[in-house]
This record gives structure tokens, C-alpha cells and sequence, in this order.
């Protein structure tokens, strides 16, 4: 191995590299926000209750609304997201979507590109039914008696639900959350395979070109281990914060309160 | 004197099991009243049947003369609970035996004996499981339909409205054993969050008003704290500051000072007892016998789901009529 290499490989393709780290953040930032807003309604609807007293025609629409998302859930979490991919890539081309003529300008591009929507798309939908799962956990895990006190309070279930329940759900799901984001940043490699030039793809091109497949390799490591190890401080702050507590970016804090006491 | 909440002939099943018979009281405006009674017996069941947290299964209640749940008569009041539980027991007797006498053969069958004969007592005892198993106890054949039919002919079944519902829970709001205060927010929040949503009240005259209310119950310290950050008699305090928030006609209390700690149970009891000597309305459920006898101007005693004695403080304390007060009121006192 040739340390050089490396430096020398970091410099000549730094337009690349950055390419690749703005895509895979894109699809793993992006693929986490919105696949949590719809794991979000997913969750509700597999949590549907058909009442007894409900008309007929609501009973079916129930049934089929949770009959939907049960099996949504369990299709995406069942098969490899590189499957759902390839699946999608070739699906859009057979129904005459073709991802190849997608492009936002010239500049751009490199990174903005047809195959960039459609890992989009995919990444979407996959973080959305294993986010339904933990949404229905962060949920479970509220006090039944935080309902009963907002209910007794003469708050709707609607208002319950959004400003008492879904915030306590998703605080207890933020650290799965967290890890649903981690996972993204590294499993958004697997959409080379349909050409989306995220971070691994733009690697693998480097090092084939380069002819430097350690070197390479090792580069990409330690940008996704960068990336994650951040993505987990950042998850840290975001929890601290959300529990009212003072964030403090000096590094000695903890230490300084040691003395203290 | 006037009745601010009606209470008639309030029933509820839980099941088969009725656990509230037919209870019936008037609350006066200004009442405190203790609820006393065994654990178990149905008095939590009762105060959530108030503000429609659990649904009653029939009864009458009336708010302000205005009746926001009426219902004469339920299907439960004319299937005979007796006889049925009784059927039920006699079902669950005859099913486990079958199933015992099966078994029997069948193990014979495991440890070895291949008899013809066996085969034939298994084939039997089979045969005679499922015949007890396609006869179920139906709740049906205890019904008497034809008189609930002629009964609820021009009865009033009339259950209030989802929005006037949270109206009126507003007005005859609850505080529990276990606070329930919202986790998720700071205790000023907690007191000004309800205020908007329910009563839509502009932001800053819910603000004062949780000022006032956490001063009155001398939380006004602790303003932006989180709930985890509080003691059990805090939280309970907090949860009494957000239920005057939004200005109750009646406030029920579930046993407020069951959960916490004894150094605790006074903090909360003295800002019960400042809230009834201004005048407020209260149902409450409590094993503190001292609040019941020196605060409380009513006691209810409720066992086994209906209203065993209820009279004044004073002679319910000095004169306990029935038997049962009596003994429960010698085993609390024997365990103070
Ligand atoms: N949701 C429920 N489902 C079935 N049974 C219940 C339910 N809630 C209470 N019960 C039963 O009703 C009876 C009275 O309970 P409760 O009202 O909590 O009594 P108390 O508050 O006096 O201790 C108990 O036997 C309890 O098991
Ligand atoms: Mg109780």
C-alpha cells in the first residue's frame, strides 16, 4: 500500500469524492426525514381499530387502509433494498419512466441526476416501513395515562395525539430513529446498482480508474465512518436538547462540572 | 343549595361482571365529597363514569340541569346474570372433563397400548369433546329480549356529542392518582397547552393565568421544568394547577396522594384543602381519613359497587349506621 497513493488519489478526484459525500447525504438525509413522515402514517394505519359500531362502509375502507399498510411493511422489510431498487429501475422503464433523461442542468448534474431520484424514491420507501415499525414502538412506550390526562382535560383525540403522544412516541424512538439515519448513510451504497452515483460508486469508478482498489477503499471507509460517527453526535444533540437540557459544544463541560462539585 | 352534577341510577358491566349498581347521588354546588370504600370496589369506575372516560353502561347523568348521557335501559339489565355466569361454570366443568378423559386415552395410546378398544374409547372421548365444545354458553339465551324490547320501546338512550363531550370535560375535569402530566413539555407549558386547545385562549392570558394557578399551588419556582425533574407531590401540584387552569365547575380527584411518598402527602392535601375552603366543587376519592373527617363536608361510602352509606361528615364519622362502615372504619383506624 502506498500512502502517497492516497493523497495523491484525495487530490486528483476531491470533485468526485465531494460529489459522492453531497449524494449519499441527499439519500440518507432526505430517504430518513420523509420515510419518518411516512412511517409516521404508517404506523397510525396498522393501528387502525375497526370498531364495531362503525358504518359498513368505513369498515372496509379501514380494513383495506390497514390491510395496505400491513402488508407494505412487510413486502419492504422482507426484501433487500438492492432487490427494491432494481425492481423499481426496471418497473419505471417498463411503464415508460425512464431515469436516464432526468437532468437539472449541467453544473449540478453530477450529483442531481435522473438515478439520484429514483434511489431517492427507493431509500424512501424502504426507511418508511422499517420507521412504521418504530414509530409503533415509540408509541407503545407512552404512558396510557398521558391520554387519559389530556382526554379528562377536554383535549380531542386529534389534539391528544399531536401534541402529547405522537412527541413523547417519536422521543422515545429518536435514538432508533438515529440509527435508521446511520444505517441510510451506509446501506444508500447499495444504490449502485442502479447507477445512483452515491459516495460508493464514486469510489468504486476511482478506484478502477486509478487502479488503486486498497487505496480507494480505505478512503471511503473513513469518509463513512466520519459521516456516521457526526451523524451520531448529532443525534446526541438533538436528544439533549429535546429534553430541555443545555447544549454545551465545549469539549471540557463535563469536566469543568466535575470540578465543580 | 343547587345540584351542579345529577347522578341516576348509574350501572356499569365490566364483562359479565357488574361493577357499578345503580348509584345515584346529587352533588351540590360547593360539595366536597369523600369517596370512600374497599379497593376494588368500583369507586376509580365510578368517578371516570363522570366525564365519560368510561362509558357507562346505563344510567343518567346531568350537568347544570342539562343531561349530557342518558340511557334507561341497557341489554345487560335483562340477561340474567345469574343463571348465565352459573351455565358458564357448569360449560367450563363439563369441557374440562371431557378433555381430561381424553387425554387419559391418549396417553395410554403414547405409553404403548395399541389396542382396538382404545382406539374406540379415543374416537368416543373425541366425539364427546367436540359435542361439549359445539354447545357454547351463548349470552343470547339469557336475554330476555321481548322485555327489553317492550322496555326500551320510548326510552331515552342519549349519549353527548364528541365536541361538547370536550367541552364538558373542561368543566368536570380529573386529577389522578399518577398525575399524568404531559412528559413532554415544561410545567408552565403544561398549564397553558390545555388553555389554547380547549378554551382557545389567546397565549399570553393563558400565560398569566398559569402564573396565578402555579402560584396558588406555589409551583410558580419551577415554572420551566420538566416533569422528570419534579417530585411526585410537585407533579401532583402541577396537575392540580393545570386542571383550575381551565376553569372546572367540578373536579374529580382519584386518590391524589396514594402514589407519593408520605413526606409528600401533606403538600398536596393542603392545596385540596385551600381549593374547598374557597368554595370549589370535589369528588374525592382518598383513603385519608383526617381529609375526609375535618375537610370534606360529604362521605360516600361505596363497596362492591354501590353506595353502602353516604351521609355528612360529622355523623358519618360520629354515627356510622351500617355494619359494613363500621367495620371499615375500625380497620382504618386500627391502621392509623
Ligand atoms: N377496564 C376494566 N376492565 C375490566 N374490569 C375492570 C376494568 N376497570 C376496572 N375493572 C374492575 O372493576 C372493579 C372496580 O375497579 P376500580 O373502579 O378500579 O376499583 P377501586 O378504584 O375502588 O379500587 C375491579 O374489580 C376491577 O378489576
Ligand atoms: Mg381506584
Amino acid at each position: 500500500m502506498n500512502f502517497n497513493k492516497i493523497g495523491e488519489i484525495l487530490a486528483e478526484n476531491q470533485e468526485f469524492i465531494w460529489a459522492g459525500i453531497a449524494s449519499t447525504l441527499i439519500l440518507s438525509i432526505f430517504g430518513t426525514v420523509v420515510g419518518l413522515f411516512l412511517g409516521i402514517l404508517l404506523a397510525y394505519g396498522k393501528l387502525i381499530k375497526v370498531k364495531e359500531l362503525d358504518n359498513g362502509f368505513v369498515k372496509v375502507l379501514k380494513n383495506i387502509l390497514k390491510g395496505f399498510c400491513i402488508v407494505y411493511s412487510t413486502v419492504f422489510r422482507g426484501t433487500p433494498m438492492m432487490v427494491q431498487a432494481l425492481i423499481f429501475k426496471y418497473g419505471f422503464q417498463a411503464i415508460g419512466v425512464n431515469f436516464e433523461n432526468f437532468f437539472f442542468g449541467s453544473m449540478v448534474s453530477n450529483v442531481l441526476n435522473g438515478w439520484l431520484i429514483c434511489g431517492l424514491i427507493v431509500i424512501t420507501l424502504n426507511t418508511a416501513a422499517y420507521m412504521g415499525e418504530v414509530v409503533i414502538s415509540g408509541l407503545n412506550g407512552v404512558d396510557l395515562g398521558q391520554v387519559e390526562g389530556a382526554r379528562s382535560l377536554g383535549l380531542s383525540s386529534r389534539q391528544t395525539s399531536m401534541s402529547v403522544i405522537l412527541p413523547q412516541a417519536l422521543r422515545n424512538a429518536l435514538p432508533t430513529i438515529g440509527n435508521e439515519f446511520i444505517v441510510n448513510i451506509k446501506d444508500s451504497s447499495v444504490l449502485n446498482v442502479i447507477a445512483t452515483t452515491e459516495l460508493y460508486y464514486r469510489l468504486k469508478d476511482i478506484a478502477a480508474t486509478n487502479y488503486a482498489f486498497l487505496e480507494s477503499y480505505l478512503i471511503l471507509a473513513v469518509i463513512y465512518l466520519i459521516m456516521t460517527l457526526l451523524a451520531a453526535l448529532a443525534f446526541k444533540l438533538v436528544e439533549k436538547k429535546l429534553d430541555g437540557k443545555k447544549i454545551s459544544l465545549n469539549p471540557f463541560g463535563r469536566l469543568l462540572r466535575r470540578n465543580e462539585v | 343549595m343547587s345540584v351542579v352534577l345529577k347522578i341516576e341510577k348509574l350501572a356499569k358491566y365490566f364483562g359479565t361482571t357488574k361493577i357499578l349498581k345503580d348509584i345515584s347521588l346529587d352533588v351540590n354546588k360547593g360539595d366536597v365529597i369523600a369517596i370512600l370504600g374497599p379497593s376494588g370496589s368500583g369507586k376509580s369506575t365510578f368517578l371516570r363514569c363522570l366525564n365519560l372516560l368510561e362509558t357507562p353502561t346505563r344510567g343518567k347523568l346531568s350537568f347544570d340541569d342539562k343531561a349530557y348521557f342518558n340511557i334507561d335501559y341497557c341489554k345487560d339489565d335483562f340477561v340474567d346474570y345469574q343463571a348465565y355466569n352459573k351455565a358458564l361454570e357448569d360449560y367450563e366443568n363439563l369441557r374440562v372433563e371431557a378433555e381430561d378423559e381424553l387425554a387419559i386415552y391418549q396417553n395410554k395410546k403414547i405409553e404403548g397400548d395399541n389396542s382396538k378398544e382404545l382406539a374406540q374409547k379415543i374416537k368416543e372421548a373425541k366425539k364427546r369433546y367436540k359435542k361439549v365444545l359445539s354447545n357454547p354458553v351463548e349470552k343470547i339465551d339469557f336475554f330476555d329480549k321481548e322485555k327489553y324490547n317492550e322496555m326500551s320501546k320510548n326510552s331515552a338512550n342519549f349519549v353527548i356529542g364528541d365536541k361538547e363531550l370536550n367541552n364538558l370535560r373542561a368543566k368536570i375535569t380529573m386529577v389522578f392518582q399518577s398525575f399524568n402530566i404531559f412528559n413532554n413539555i415544561d410545567v408552565l407549558t403544561n398549564c397553558v397547552m390545555p388553555q389554547e386547545k380547549v378554551l382557545k385562549r389567546p397565549h399570553q392570558e393563558a400565560r398569566n393565568r398559569a402564573f396565578t394557578e402555579l402560584k396558588r399551588v406555589n409551583m410558580d419556582d419551577r415554572m420551566n421544568y420538566r416533569p422528570s425533574a419534579l417530585s411526585g407531590g410537585q407533579k401532583q401540584r402541577v396537575a392540580i394547577a393545570r386542571a383550575l387552569c381551565i376553569d372546572p365547575e367540578v373536579i374529580l380527584f382519584d386518590e391524589p396522594t396514594s402514589a407519593l411518598d408520605p413526606e409528600m402527602v401533606n403538600e398536596v392535601l393542603n392545596v385540596m384543602k385551600k381549593l374547598a375552603q374557597e368554595g370549589r366543587t370535589m369528588i374525592v376519592v382518598t383513603h385519608e381519613m383526617d381529609f375526609a373527617r375535618n375537610v370534606a363536608n360529604r362521605v360516600v361510602f361505596i363497596d362492591n359497587g354501590y353506595i353502602v352509606e353516604e351521609n355528612n361528615s360529622a355523623d358519618f364519622f360520629a354515627h356510622p349506621r351500617e355494619k359494613r362502615t363500621q367495620e371499615y372504619l375500625r380497620f382504618r383506624q386500627g391502621e392509623e
